[in-house]
This record gives C-alpha cells, structure tokens and sequence, in this order.
C-alpha cells in the first residue's frame, strides 16, 4: 500500500534568525521500501539546519510499526529504534533528525512520504569522525551528485559503504587513495566517486583525523530579488496538499515578481508572472521533487 | 504411560525442528573490507619500491576464527598496484561460519610473486618474493544486524615488505642521483633501510666518498648498511656540481629554430618545452645530449604552435 499524507505542512518560518538565505524552498519524496532505508533530509524544517524532528518530518499517518534508528557515533552502534503506534498515532521517541546525518527507517511496506522544507544554502558543515569510526552522512542540500563534486574531505584509506535497499546489502567498499581519488572495486564508478542519490545516507569509515566536510551550495538566482531583503518579497513557505501547492509570500510593499520552478536547481521554469500576493497556488507538480525561487520579472 | 512416551515423542520433534529452524536463521559471517591504504602498502624489499601492477604481486586475505591457528584463505587473490603503487582494493570478504557477523575474528594478509596461483604455492619456490601482515584481530561487520553493520576495515594493518623466500632480509635504498650548482650548499641525501630481521637495530655508515674534479664535479658516496642477522647492503648516490648551463644563441633559420647554450663538455643535457607558461607542464624535446665542448646547440621546427617556450635541464651523472 502507497500512503499519501493527507497533509504536509511546512514551517511558518517564524525566525530568520542564522539563516543563510531564505529564498528557496522546496520538497523531495522519500521513497521507502519494506526493509532497512539508509535516508536523510535535506531539506530544513525551521531554518536552523538543526530542529528536524521525527514529527515534523514523518508526522503521523504512518504504517504501524515503522521504526527509525540513528546512528551513535560516540558508541558506534545504533539507538534504539522510535517505533510508530498506528493505534495511538505516536512515535515512541521524537529523535532529532539533523540534516547532513543518516538514519535508518525500518519500514514494514513500502510508502512515500513527501519532505516539504526551506533549502538549505551557504557554507554547511558536518563533521567526519575520524580515528576509523563510521559516520552515517549526507549531502546537505537536495543534490544527487558525487562526493567529489560535493567536495568530500580527501582522507586516503577511507571507505565508503552504501546500502542497497532493493536487495538489503552493502555495496563493496568504495576506498579513497591519495593522488587516485575514490577505487570501485567492481569498476564501474569513477574517481568521482559514486553518486548520493538525494535523500540517501552513507557510512564512511575514516582512518585519519576527525574531519570537517563543508559544503558551499547556493541556489542560483538571476535577478536576486527573492534573495529575502528587508523589503523586497520574500519566499516564506511551502505547503503541499494531496492536489495543490501553496507558496506564502512576503510582500509588504507588493513588489511584483516571478514564481520559478526547478526539479534539479539547474533548469528553471516560470511559472507565474507579475505576482504581488502574499499567497500564490498551482496543481501540486507530478515530479518526486520541486523547488520554488522568487525572481524580478 | 503410553500417553507419555507419545508427549515426549512429540516434544523432542518439536525441538529438532526449533534447532533446525534455528540453524536456518543463523546469524550470517562477518564481514570484512580487504584493502590498504598509503600507510600500509606492500613493498618489494629488494628495491625500496613500492609494488607494481608490473611486478606480478598477488595478495590473499587470511581468515581463522578467534583462538584458532587453521588460517583460510578468504575469496581470490587480487594482483597488487592497482590503483597505485603498493596498494590493493577488492571489496568485501566474508568469513566462514565460524565467526558470526559482528564477532572478532584473526585476519592476515599474505602477498607473493612468481604468478603462482596461491601463497602456499609460492612458499614451496624459495626464491619469488613473500611477505605477510602482522595478525590482525578485527571485529567484523554484521550483515545481520538490525539495521545492518557495514564491514570492517583490515584496522592496525601495517607496510608488508616482500623478500625472497620471505627470509629477513636487508635493502639500503639510496635517493636518486642529483645535481647541485658549484659555489651553492648541497648535500647527500640520507639512504632509507629495509630490515625484516627480528632486532631492527641497524648500523648505517659511510664506506667511501669518492670525489672527481672541481667545476664540474662528480662526488659519489657510499653507504653501508649491517644488521643484527648479518646481512649487508650498500648504495651510493652521486652528485653532479656544476654550474648551470646558459643560453647563448637563439636562431631561426628557414623554419627551424637552433638554440645554442653554454655547458661542460662530458655532461649530459635535456632540452624541454611548453607552450603555455602557465598551463602545460615541460616536455622533453628529444633525447638527452652529451656535451662534446663548451656549447651544444639544439634544434626545433617552428610548427603550429603559436608559441613554444625552452629550456635545458644537467641531467644528474649515473656512474
């Protein structure tokens, strides 16, 4: 059974304070099968990059017994798991779900769920553990790119395990040597390294010092109005029902603007024009992901 | 009393079949990343250098439940140097069931020569080379677990130096012959030591440093390596001294550009360039010439390049 949340809300953006850039936002569905999926969000609840929770990302419709587990990086092992009650629509635990950090939902079917947030944009840091422990990392904003691009810290020796949720293993180790780049043992992978698909965790075992990983994204913007200036209109959320997408906007001196549309941040569509509202909606989009930008018309 | 033997009966079945349903489900072996990394490569001992795809090095990983001495070789044997010098990458080995997933278990790597298709085949040749790790106790990856443990890597893996025969074995590795400016500070580069024997102490000194001329000037030293197993070796590295050579002439002549510098007759000279200052990286402009006299003139035909830049190179003396 595919389960559709009947409502996806998003943050009221009720503080800017250390944000980076409120200009975009976004959702991503996560796509999760019966069994083990190794996820992550990449898209912010509130605009610290840090207050994602089990509740404001799964809510509470759904299956019964779903569980979530993190992943101790001090200890090594993973947390006991939050285990979702159907019957009294709980999680037993609200963990902290931290974007650029794995987890682990053990589902008893598959289903989709769809993650609405504020992009996350600016120099984002996570840290790599390193003295050969593992870490259970992501890319930070919603790209399906290599390590390489992504601009991994270069560790020689380090390996990299990614969790196949179609048949619940491990791949073989992708090992990184200095002055090589990343070795597939299989071949088929560059020096790149292989590509995170978006919403995909990863273990990375380092045997060097701990080490910062510092992601510099920023989503291109043309006319740069959207860039959420003390009076210019400002993108302030994004709400998804079952059938409509809803975008509030900050406008208070009705400054007119344009409504943009990208599935990879890379090709942009208009999709409406000369706006002044403070509410603007459209057919919620078919894709698996979509990204709104104000720009100047 | 008929009842009870029939309830018993069907008791031990239950049981045989709860030990076999058991038995089915057992937890899966433990896994294990086999690869090193820079700080673990393998070495050819008679060299100094790390191994190449070249030098037809094979290296197995080794597996034996904890307390035991029966090692086993774990998956097929990967030729080493791939994707450097030294190193190796084959993914993941999975132990036998005597280790289950997440359980420590012994390790070792065992690397060879010769082209033979195992390690204990290689061993009955006394001669091609062998080295091995170190055992190493590793607690394993659990593919079991719930969620799921990635492997584990070979941890406290350490640089395996081959040898014939995987005897001890002594190499005093000199640098590479250089060449220094007359009148400028230099110095001999300290050799590097390779000793596999037990007592690691070894005494490095001096045999001899053997000096010719003054501007040009070819000193070659010597070196003396002995070990607490009695093995010797020696190496030397020379220095060519002299003064750098200039460019006198630079002449086009019908299409064809002749350079002309100023060098030491006996001395041997590399011609390079590039094309770009800033992006190319100097290219040899044929083969390196040995001066006759004072001046050695060199030649290139203007092509199609829209500039071409020079220069010339004292190649160090191999004596």
């Amino acid at each position: 059974m595919r389960l559709k949340p009947s409502v996806l809300v998003l943050a009221t953006a009720a503080s800017l304070a250390g944000r980076v850039q409120a200009a975009t936002h976004g959702y991503v569905q996560l796509t999760l099968t019966n069994g083990y999926n190794f996820s992550s969000l990449q898209l912010d609840w509130d605009g610290t990059l840090t207050n994602n929770t089990i509740y404001s990302t799964f809510a509470t419709n759904v299956p019964d017994g779903t569980k979530i587990y993190l992943w101790d990086i001090t200890n090594q092992v993973f947390t006991a798991p939050s285990v979702y009650s159907a019957a009294s629509r709980t999680w037993s635990l609200n963990y902290t779900l931290p974007l650029g950090q794995g987890f682990v939902v053990q589902a008893a079917q598959p289903w989709t769920v769809t993650l609405v947030g504020n992009i996350p944009e600016g120099f984002l840091t996570n840290i790599v553990a390193g003295n050969n422990k593992l870490s259970l990392l992501s890319i930070m904003p919603p790209l399906g790119v290599d390590l390489t691009t992504r601009q991994f810290p270069e560790t020689d020796g380090a390996s990299l395990h990614l969790f196949r949720s179609t048949n619940q293993t491990y791949s073989d180790a992708f090992t990184y040597f200095t002055g090589y780049g990343w070795f597939d043992p299989n071949g088929v992978v560059n020096t790149n390294g292989p590509v995170i698909a978006i919403t995909r965790a990863f273990f990375v075992r380092n045997p060097g010092p701990d080490r910062y990983w510092v992601q510099n994204f920023v989503v291109p913007l043309i006319n740069s109005q959207g860039s959420g200036g003390s009076t210019g209109p400002n993108l302030r959320s994004l709400s998804l029902a079952n059938d409509v997408a809803s975008l509030r906007i900050s406008n208070p001196k009705t400054v007119p603007y344009n409504i943009e549309f990208s599935t990879n941040f890379v090709n942009w569509t208009t999709v409406a024009t000369h706006q002044t509202g403070s509410i603007w909606k459209e057919a919620r989009p078919a894709s698996a992901r979509g990204f709104y930008r104000l720009e100047s018309p | 009393m008929r009842a009870f033997f029939k309830s018993s009966f069907r008791g031990f079945a239950a049981s045989w079949w709860l030990i076999g349903a058991l038995n089915a489900w057992a937890a899966p072996p433990g896994t294990v990343t086999f690869a090193n990394n820079s700080s673990s490569k393998i070495i050819n001992g008679l060299t100094g250098a790390a191994v190449t795809l070249s030098d037809n090095v094979q290296a197995a990983l080794y597996w034996a439940p904890a307390g035991s001495s029966s090692f086993k070789q774990l998956g097929a044997a990967i030729r080493v140097g791939n994707p450097l010098s030294g190193l190796f990458a084959a993914g993941t080995r999975m132990t036998g069931s005597a280790t289950a997933g997440g359980a420590t278990a012994q390790f070792q790597v065992r690397a060879w020569g010769g082209g033979y298709p195992t390690f204990e085949q290689a061993q009955v040749d006394g001669s091609v080379l062998l080295g091995w790790s170190a055992i190493l106790l590793v607690a394993t990856g659990n593919p079991g677990a719930g969620p799921p443990m990635p492997p584990n890597s070979l941890i406290g893996l350490n640089t395996i130096v081959l040898t014939p025969g995987g005897l001890q074995w002594l190499t005093l590795v000199c640098a590479s012959n250089k060449t220094a400016v007359c009148s400028t500070a230099w110095d001999f580069d300290e050799p590097a030591v390779i000793d596999t024997c037990t007592n690691s102490n070894v005494n490095v000194s001096i045999l001899s440093t053997v000096t010719n001329g003054t501007c040009p000037q070819i000193i070659t030293r010597t070196w003396e390596a002995s070990d607490a197993c009695n093995r010797t070796s020696t190496c030397f590295q020379t220095i060519t001294v002299a003064m750098p050579p200039s460019s006198q002439i630079v002449n086009q002549v019908d299409g064809t550009l002749e350079l002309v510098y100023t060098v030491d007759p006996g001395l041997t000279y590399q011609l390079q360039y590039k094309i770009n200052l800033d992006q190319y990286p100097w290219t040899n402009l044929g083969n390196p010439v040995t001066a006759t006299n004072a001046t050695v003139m060199f030649n290139d035909s203007v092509g199609p390049d829209s500039q071409r830049f020079y220069r010339i190179l004292l190649l160090p003396v191999s004596p």
